[in-house]
């Protein structure tokens, strides 16, 4: 046995050893000089690079899971900065001309000073491989890779960039991505904690959604950015990769489109503006322009936007990779209709008689037709054409309303002045039902004499509908507060004081400065059809992430529940049943000649005549069915499915023009004959012969009908 | 009889000098240590101290909080009547495995170890005190008579939950400072050569199964190995094993750079480009090395030998078996994590970390150490009492 005191001497000399031992790798390391010099090289050269991967995006697709938008690879020619700035000048101009003839002569015409531009830009690091032609023939790989000592520093390497399977569907609704901008850039930062984990960051060279879907799902369409951490030394070349956090691709976005509505859409509204167009305007009116126009479908049960169409469109693929200023000049000039615009809902039009649901709708809620009122809305009133506000002070034509388009002399009451659009009827519910109210504001501060304003609002008019889709326009619902408020920017010479009973009157048929998006209108139609409840559209159903596992579901979101009695509703829709159904409906002769039984499918509907300065009318309808009705083949718990709206500009009477688009439409409906729309490239091997007609399996599995 | 020759047997008198009372040389030792720490802290933690963007200070006020309110405890620690933490020793334990098991539970996770609480502002680290609970619990079995095998055993269990505990959070450098302390305590305990003898046999069993199980993780093996392999059999074991490797030598570039004068305070440029990770906690020394150089470095371990010389002086001095082994804890404790935590620095150790003491950032650590040293001084105080029976 050792002894105690030994063993504690021992312990001394052990941690003194181990003391020494520090001491002498201290040494080792900062005082031997070949040790030192190396290390302090090291230190002065030594620093790490984060380079950054772009991830790919999430995809987009319909309802029913088929993709709308996807990614697909494609080659790329890059140049290494770090390689090719260190190439004499004269080399390297000599080099970039090579490669335009290169690049160009495979297919991809490519000017030198673009490759000049692309290598300048500082928005690339100096480790990163900067592309300079996009999308070029692969065989270009081969070409450059057996001349890297003619081309040193230039690369082919893939890239996954957008593609659309089904061209220019839903163009508008899904936007597009380009390169971000410095200001898109710093306000996204500021949004973004680059050290959280997963933290979707953005580079100067990356891309970002610019409108549309692409930009109100940016945040789940985005990916995690990969990271390459390699270390460089003092002559800026790479030591070796310290790190690599490969990138994680985004979510997928699942639209509540259902993508053969959306195309039957697109297509009804073109070839029914192209009808419209070869349409003769009558003697002396402006001729039918026809060139423009938006149609919409929303579920009246959910609040899901069902086809959202805007003629005239655009292809998304142009932006892929990267548009020129010309091309976008193109897509916004007002000479082509500015194709870039949404009309669905950055178009704003007077609905016209389509109006008249909201209306009759206010006289019911608000008393001005009924007990206390002008009279029972089953009492009749005599239509003669025309009608002359009573209480005019001036004896001049500004007191008289005539109504253009239908002729007088006919008896109505409520459900047939919605039937035959009376417009003389709900003149006078402006004129001498409304307009003879109070304007002092009750206890809620609204005035008696804008009752239709206030059910216009109920409808959603007049504020953004919710959609979240950027640059929504809300349209106006006008009244004395929007005059004060124009007049006070400079834009009326009149304040709300002058505002005056021909105003209120114009209101009522949907004239004046009322404007609506199509949105809107199909919204509208859709809250009535389900009974009362406004919702807030939804453009998504649910995110999925890259596995497959939803991440997110999206439900109905209810903004109001219109109290609606049944004695108020059985009137209002009995007419707009009346319009595809009955004799005298303004849309009846259409919708009888549709290649459907309307009564196998009854569709609750409004034509709309909206007159426009100096040019030809707005055509307009708006509708909701299947809706039960005694005497037609659905049962009484049928419940309407589909709310739509078409709009179409400069193209004569909603009767003529836009309620034939909307008949077929919803022919296609009731007879579940939507058809299947094919992809570009399953196009393309339907023309060769490889898939038969009733082939597709996987189209018509994913197919809702 | 005694094993132990103890300097005890005599009375306190009343003209010793102050001297005699307490250890000046540790005092001012400890006192220099902390300062240097402290400045090596602000540098690490500044950040770039331009005109736009003035130099933090929120670590350096801190540290020196943690350091005032660590001499009070110290203070404590040597004068409390050491009767009363004997008799509180079975709760003490009881407390910490409390807490150590509470921290699975209920403790923050910071660098992929559950291994703090947040109270406030402030987080807490009970493994840090935890080690005097150890230090105390050793003394107190292995005090008295002859250490036999049952001894020895009830030693080595009461050590070896804690250990599990600590091992499960996971913090591998915390649970070597406890497997260190325990293997030397007993060493220097009244054991015989033949239960030494049996007890590293044992040890190197462990140490062979644990490597061939998976008691640890492979990256935590990864760690352990990592700082003797060349670059390719780094890179063979994977990114965390690379990022562990590039991590010990950014250091190693760090201390090289310094050279034998260092290249000033606040000028290193490994240091100001956080090249290396966790500067101000546990490659503090790698901010020594840089800045100060040879010259300072080595003065920083020379102070830390100093202390550990007299607290050795404080032991072989201690007046029973109780606080002799006392101070061999924590003199134990003290040479482990310096030389752990200089020695990942300059590729002597594997990179497990663990802080240094009175030196690194964080106020358990900081208030443990400045206790460990309180107990020391309370021992050198009782040195003339009587020899209990």
């Amino acid at each position: 046995m050792i002894d105690g005191a030994l063993r504690m001497r021992v312990f001394a000399f052990v941690a003194l050893v181990l003391f020494g031992g520090l001491v002498a790798r201290l040494w080792y390391l900062q005082g031997l000089e070949a040790q030192r010099e190396e290390l302090q090289q090291r230190a002065q050269t030594n620093v790490l690079e984060e380079v950054y991967e772009e991830a790919p995006r999430g995809r987009i697709l319909d309802r029913n899971g088929r993709v709308i938008v996807d990614n697909t690879v494609v080659e790329v020619v890059t140049i290494d900065r770090g390689i090719v700035d260190e190439l004499d000048p004269v080399e390297r101009d000599d080099m970039f001309l090579e490669l335009a003839i290169a690049v160009s002569r495979s297919g991809r015409l490519t000017k030198v000073e673009d490759i000049v531009d692309q290598y300048g830009d500082r928005s690339y690091g100096p480790f990163e491989r900067v592309p300079v032609a996009v999308d070029v023939n692969p065989e270009l790989l081969v070409f450059l890779g057996e001349r890297q000592d003619q081309f040193p520093g230039v690369n082919v390497v893939q890239r996954t960039v957008r593609s659309y399977p089904y061209g220019s569907v839903a163009a508008h609704l899904l936007g597009y991505v380009g390169p971000i901008t410095r200001s898109e850039w710093e306000a996204r930062n500021t949004l973004i904690d680059p050290e959280a984990a997963g933290a979707k960051t953005y580079q100067l060279n990356h891309e970002i959604g610019k409108t549309g879907v692409e930009l109100v799902f940016e945040d789940e369409l985005r990916g995690v950015p990969g990271t390459r951490f390699i270390e460089v030394d003092a002559s800026r070349k790479v030591v070796r990769e310290y790190d690599y956090e490969p990138p994680i691709p985004g979510n997928d976005v699942w639209l509540s489109i259902d993508l053969d509505l959306q195309a039957l859409a697109e297509q009804e509204l073109a070839d029914g503006l192209a009808t419209a167009r070869s349409r003769a305007p009558r003697e002396g009116d402006p001729p039918n322009v026809a060139s423009a126009g938006s149609v919409v479908a929303v579920d009246p049960r959910n609040g899901d936007l069902l086809a959202m169409a805007s003629f005239p469109t655009y292809e998304p693929a142009d932006f892929v990779n990267g548009i020129t200023a010309t091309q976008f000049r193109e897509l916004t000039s007002e000479d082509n209709f500015s194709p870039i615009l949404n009309r669905a809902i950055q178009g704003t039009y007077a609905p016209g008689s389509t109006f008249k649901l909201v209306t009759a709708l206010a006289a019911l809620e608000e008393g001005v037709l009924g007990d206390e009122g002008l009279r029972e809305p089953t009492d009749l009133y005599l239509d003669t054409g025309t009608y002359t506000y009573s209480n005019c002070v001036l004896d001049s034509s500004t007191c008289l309303f005539s109504s253009p388009y239908t002729g007088g002399g006919r008896d109505v009451d409520l459900e047939a002045a919605m039937r035959v659009s009376s417009d003389t009827y709900f003149y006078e519910i402006a004129g001498e039902g409304f307009w003879t109210r109070s304007s002092e504001p009750d206890d809620d501060g609204l005035r008696p004499d804008e009752g239709i304003q206030l059910w216009a609002r109920q409808f959603g008019l007049g504020t953004d509908s919710g959609l979240q889709i950027p640059y929504e326009r809300s349209g106006v619902v006008p009244d004395r507060d929007y005059y004060d408020r124009q007049f006070d920017a400079g834009v009326f010479a009149v304040d709300g004081s002058q505002w005056f009973a021909g105003a209120t009157i114009n209101l009522s048929i949907g004239q004046g400065e009322l404007l609506v998006t199509p949105l809107q209108l199909a919204n509208s139609y859709a809250t009535f059809g389900n009974g009362g409840s406004l919702h807030q559209p939804n453009v998504a159903v649910r995110i999925t992430d890259p596995d497959g596992e939803t991440v997110r579901e999206f439900g109905p979101r209810v903004l109001r529940d219109l109290d609606i009695p049944e004695e108020f509703h059985a009137p209002i829709q009995d007419g707009l049943l009346g319009v595809t159904m009955d004799a005298g409906g303004t849309a009846t002769r259409v919708f009888g000649q549709a290649d459907f039984n309307v009564w196998n499918w009854p569709v609750a509907g409004k034509t709309g005549t909206a007159e426009v300065d100096d040019k030809a009318d707005t055509s307009l309808f708006a509708a909701y069915g299947p809706v039960y009705r005694p005497g037609s083949a659905v049962g009484a718990d049928t419940v309407p499915e589909v709310a739509l709206s078409v709009v179409m500009e400069e193209s004569g009477f909603g009767s003529t023009s836009a309620a034939p688009v909307a008949a077929s439409i919803f022919e296609h409906l009731a007879t579940d004959t939507v058809p299947v729309v094919r992809s570009l490239d399953e196009t393309a091997r339907y023309a060769l012969g490889l898939i038969s007609d009733d082939g597709a399996p996987s189209i018509a599995q994913g197919a809702s009908r | 009889m005694t094993a132990f020759p103890f300097n005890g047997g005599r009375f306190r008198e009343e003209r010793d000098p102050w001297w005699f009372v307490v250890d000046p040389l540790l005092i001012l030792s400890v006192m220099a240590i902390t300062a240097m720490g402290t400045v090596l802290v602000y540098s690490a933690t500044r950040g770039p101290a331009t005109e736009l963007d003035p130099a933090d200070t929120s670590f350096l006020t801190r540290q020196v909080f943690f350091a005032a309110m660590g001499a009070g405890f110290g203070l404590v620690a040597a004068l409390v009547n050491i009767t009363r933490i004997r008799s509180l020793v079975s709760v003490a334990y009881i407390g910490m495995l409390g807490l150590l098991f509470g921290i699975l539970l209920f403790g923050a996770n910071i660098n992929g170890a559950q291994a703090w609480y947040r109270v406030g502002g402030f987080t807490f680290q009970p493994s840090e005190p935890g080690k005097l609970v150890l230090i105390i619990t050793l003394a107190t079995v292995f005090s008295g008579n002859r250490v036999g095998f049952q001894r020895m055993a009830a030693g080595l269990l009461l050590a070896g939950i804690p250990i599990g505990l600590i091992l499960l959070q996971p913090d591998l450098g915390t649970v070597l400072v406890y497997i260190v302390v325990t293997a030397v305590m007993i060493m220097m305990s009244n054991i015989s050569m033949r239960l030494i003898l049996l007890l590293v046999l044992a040890a190197i069993t462990a140490i062979t199964m644990i490597f061939t199980s998976d008691v640890l993780e492979d990256y935590q093996k990864d760690r352990l190995t990592v700082f003797v392999l060349d670059e390719e059999a780094v890179a063979e074991l994977g990114a965390d094993a690379v990022r562990v490797a590039y991590n010990a030598e950014q250091s190693q570039i760090a201390i090289g750079n310094g050279g034998l004068t260092g290249t000033g305070l606040f000028q290193g440029t490994q240091t100001s480009s956080n090249l290396v990770p966790e500067q101000q906690t546990d490659f503090i020394f790698s901010v020594a090395g840089e800045e100060l150089g040879f010259r300072g470095a080595a003065v920083l371990l020379g102070l830390f030998a100093v202390v550990v010389v007299r607290i050795w002086r404080v032991a072989v001095r201690a007046s029973d078996e109780f606080d002799r082994l006392l101070a061999v804890g924590v003199m134990s404790m003290f040479v482990f994590q310096v030389f752990q935590s200089a020695g990942m620095t300059m590729g002597m150790m594997p990179v497990t970390g663990i802080p240094m003491p009175f030196v690194s950032y964080g106020g358990s650590s900081m208030l443990t150490s400045m206790t460990a040293i309180g107990l020391v001084l309370g021992v050198y105080r009782r040195r003339f009492d009587y020899v209990r029976p």
